[in-house]
């Protein structure tokens, strides 16, 4: 994390804050991006020597508390993106690519695509743990002292280390909430300077059946406007209970992530004593990434680049709905309804579309993809969760709106050619078909809407 | 459907049907062809087959995809066959009574995930009904467009003309229809039945679908107003033509008469959605114009 500025200028103190909202928001993002693709890549099916049917089940359950976690973080990483269009700023969709290593993370943490295992669910529970010690982590630590096992020790030393005064997400929140307070007294300068009717609650993304609320949650979500210093304050709280659970001194709720991370640690770690063979993730490469097509690039350390030339093209698939995905979320936090036409359509492709219909099952089934032609290797790919090169709003209108259907149309095709072409098992197939006509559909109603077509 | 002809005078048959049918598909915020269920409130629990969407009118003829516990018996059938004729008469056909009566061709809801249409207005694709057997068949197909489409390039007014018309709450419909007038009532009898089973099961994969199911059920008699007690009072309610080209009807029997030209019509609801047995409660009407010249049939 950079040195605290001395300049107590007011412009001094917002650019931090920019500067650390920007940080906050690499951090919800990349976090969500890590706990997807563990979720994508937990078992389904018994495998003799590695898991039963009765060790399905118990992932399930897990499966869906991870994906609850990683809607919340999608929730955090929108409202970090209200308070930077509350500040006049821009919603920040940039983060540095996986892997990142504890090194030269801000926070001292990991930040890797693994699959699911007591070695990436450590890492999560280290990104969730609050400064201040709570039962919770008291029972977690003492639990880890009494264990042979070699997987648990490595978390049982990160949690003992010492933390490095100042770096780590709790500390990230501290300071966020303390600039604010600082900045919004009656002696500065206005600090809120966006447009109200920018901001992206409930309401603006859930659709209207049933009738939603901003004060109910939604599928675990409660997006929150922010507008002065108390709205701000109650955003950041409600980030801050729902992650670590709690500010500096709270005790930790039961449902916070890192309660729910440190016992579902604690459940696979018990159940893999009992049963050493227990296997919970496919076997998913690390970092997965396609070849760059410039000679010169050479793959960038700690990743894995897949082969196989289908799983390859369903790997670009991903990566340019991310793309498309990424830049409709950065416009629609960079417009306003009244003055922007096609805002119900960036709405209505990316909310539910994009996340349920491409995003969510594309990641499912890239994971039943072999990652190399070899048919002796059993490795498998995932999702690249590659950031483009640039995700900022596209700032003209109209310009908007071709290029996003332009991409969209991209996307439809290349999912035609996937599913007409590749040679995956049949289930595969079946989903990608599936897919390909759902592209197909939201490009024409992207299209239709944005009034670059006519409705299908 | 327009209203602008006027009916033509001609007898009508209208073949009532009822009965406990079987969706297996996802739930919000699940995608629509997720296999297994991980974020929404329906599953396929070990060694359950995948979750696929169909609508299954007959589901007692594939029990493998039948879970043990419901308090009624499973299939659609017809309750109540009759012909009215332009004068007024009326003639029951009582052994018309009873048949099954079959969607084929794999029907799905197809909302997809709000993409084709808001939930409560999806139609279901493909639609062909099939009632009774051998000679005595009727059987018609309605397609979204003339031209058939593939349906991701349907307009949305064709899948409208076709889907329901909302779902609305509708408790005495689903009371007075199935006789369950109260949903967590409902659930914690299930819950005390699974907890019976579970007592004595042996079979160790039975075990785990009980205690999966038990979980979930669980979970629904401890909040009352969660959607899985409260979808059982919702009603999804469909009205249209049926008018595909090739229509089969019996030449002979109490059903001769019938045009497989004409446009049909069909009106019935969906509602009483259980949400760990995966059922649904279906009620409705299908009626079918003479031919112009035919006799009246005896009954």
């Amino acid at each position: 994390m950079a040195e605290s500025v001395t300049d107590d200028s007011f412009y001094a103190r917002r650019d931090r804050l920019v500067a650390l909202l920007g940080q906050a928001a690499e951090l919800e993002h990349a976090a969500c991006c890590q706990y997807l693709f563990a979720a994508f890549s937990m078992r389904r099916a018994p495998e003799p020597g590695r898991c039963t049917w009765a060790q399905v089940e118990q992932i399930r359950g897990w499966k869906t508390t991870m994906l609850t976690i990683a809607r919340m973080e999608m929730e955090h990483l929108a409202i970090v993106s209200n308070i930077l269009t509350a500040l006049g700023e821009t919603a920040w969709f940039h983060r540095p690519p996986f892997p990142v290593a504890a090194g030269e993370s801000e926070i001292g943490v990991e930040l890797s695509l693994t699959t699911f295992g007591l070695d990436a669910l450590g890492r999560f529970v280290e990104l969730e743990v609050p400064d201040h010690p709570t039962d919770t982590q008291r029972s977690l630590v003492d639990y880890l002292k009494t264990s042979t096992l070699p997987a648990d020790k490595r978390l049982s030393a990160a949690l003992g280390a010492p933390v490095t005064a100042g770096h780590s997400i709790a500390a990230l929140y501290d300071e966020i909430e303390q600039l604010v307070v600082q900045l919004t007294d009656v002696s500065q300068p206005p600090l809120f300077v966006g447009p109200p009717s920018a901001q992206v609650d409930n309401i603006a993304v859930f659709p209207s059946f049933p009738p939603v609320s901003n004060n109910a949650r939604v599928y675990d979500m409660q997006i929150t406007a922010v507008t002065d210093g108390p709205s701000v304050a109650a955003a950041i709280k409600q980030i801050r209970d729902e992650g670590e659970g709690g500010g500096a001194g709270n005790a930790a709720v039961d449902g916070n992530h890192f309660h729910e991370f440190a016992t579902m640690y604690i459940a696979l770690s018990q159940a893999t004593r009992q049963d050493p063979s227990f296997t919970p993730g496919l076997p998913v490469v690390p970092n997965p990434i396609v070849a760059s097509p410039w000679p010169a690039d050479v793959a960038p350390v700690g990743t894995t680049t897949v082969t196989r030339p289908d799983t390859a093209s369903a790997l670009e698939l991903y990566d340019l709905a991310y793309d498309v995905g990424l830049r409709m979320l950065a416009r629609m936090f960079g417009t306003t309804p009244e003055t922007d036409r096609g805002y119900e359509a960036l709405v209505d492709t990316v909310f539910f579309p994009m996340m349920t219909l491409v995003f969510r099952p594309l990641g499912d089934v890239l994971v039943d993809m072999p990652a190399f032609t070899d048919p002796a290797d059993s490795r498998r790919a995932g999702p690249t969760f590659r950031v483009p090169r640039d995700v900022g709003v596209i700032p003209h209108s109209s310009t908007a709106w071709t290029v996003l259907a332009r991409q969209l149309e991209e996307l439809r095709d290349r999912a035609d050619a996937l599913a007409r072409t590749a040679t995956f098992e049949p289930l595969v197939m079946e989903r990608l078909q599936f897919l390909a006509q759902n592209l197909w559909r939201m490009h024409a109603n992207f299209a239709s809407k944005s009034g670059l077509g006519v409705e299908p | 459907m327009s209203a602008a002809a006027a009916p033509r005078q001609v007898a009508t048959t209208y073949v009532r049907f009822a009965g406990w049918a079987t969706i297996r598909l996802p739930t919000d915020p699940d995608p629509a062809d997720e296999k297994r269920g991980a974020s929404g409130y329906t599953f396929a629990f070990a060694g359950e087959p995948d979750l696929d969407r169909i609508i299954r009118f007959q589901p007692q003829k594939d029990p493998a995809r039948l879970r043990d516990g419901a308090p009624w018996t499973w299939g659609v059938n017809v309750t109540e066959c009759f012909t009215l004729y332009p004068d007024g008469r009326r003639t029951t056909h009582t052994s018309v009574a009873g048949e099954q009566v079959d969607l084929l061709g794999s029907p799905k809801l197809e909302n997809r995930n709000w993409l084709f249409t808001l939930p409560g207005w999806e139609p279901v694709y493909p639609f062909e009904i099939c009632i009774g057997q051998d000679d005595q068949t009727i059987r018609r197909r309605a397609p979204l467009t003339d031209p058939e489409q593939p349906i991701e390039r349907v307009a949305t007014a064709d899948l409208m003309a076709q889907g329901a018309a909302g779902a609305n709450m509708e408790p005495e419909t689903v009371g007075a229809a199935t006789g369950l007038w109260n949903s967590w009532l409902k659930l914690v009898q299930r819950r005390d039945w699974l907890e019976r089973q579970l007592k004595t099961e042996q079979d160790d994969l039975r075990r785990v679908v009980l205690e999966a199911r038990l979980r979930q059920v669980r979970m629904a008699v401890a909040t009352p107003t969660d959607r899985r007690v409260m979808a059982h009072y919702a009603v999804e309610r469909f009205f249209f033509r049926v008018s595909g080209p090739s229509a089969v009807v019996p030449t002979s029997g109490p059903l001769a008469g019938l045009d497989p030209k004409a446009p049909w019509t069909i009106s019935y609801w969906f509602g009483a959605w259980d949400f760990d047995l995966l059922g649904v409660y279906t009620q409705g009407v299908l009626s079918i114009p003479h031919a112009s010249g035919a006799s009246d049939a005896a009954s």
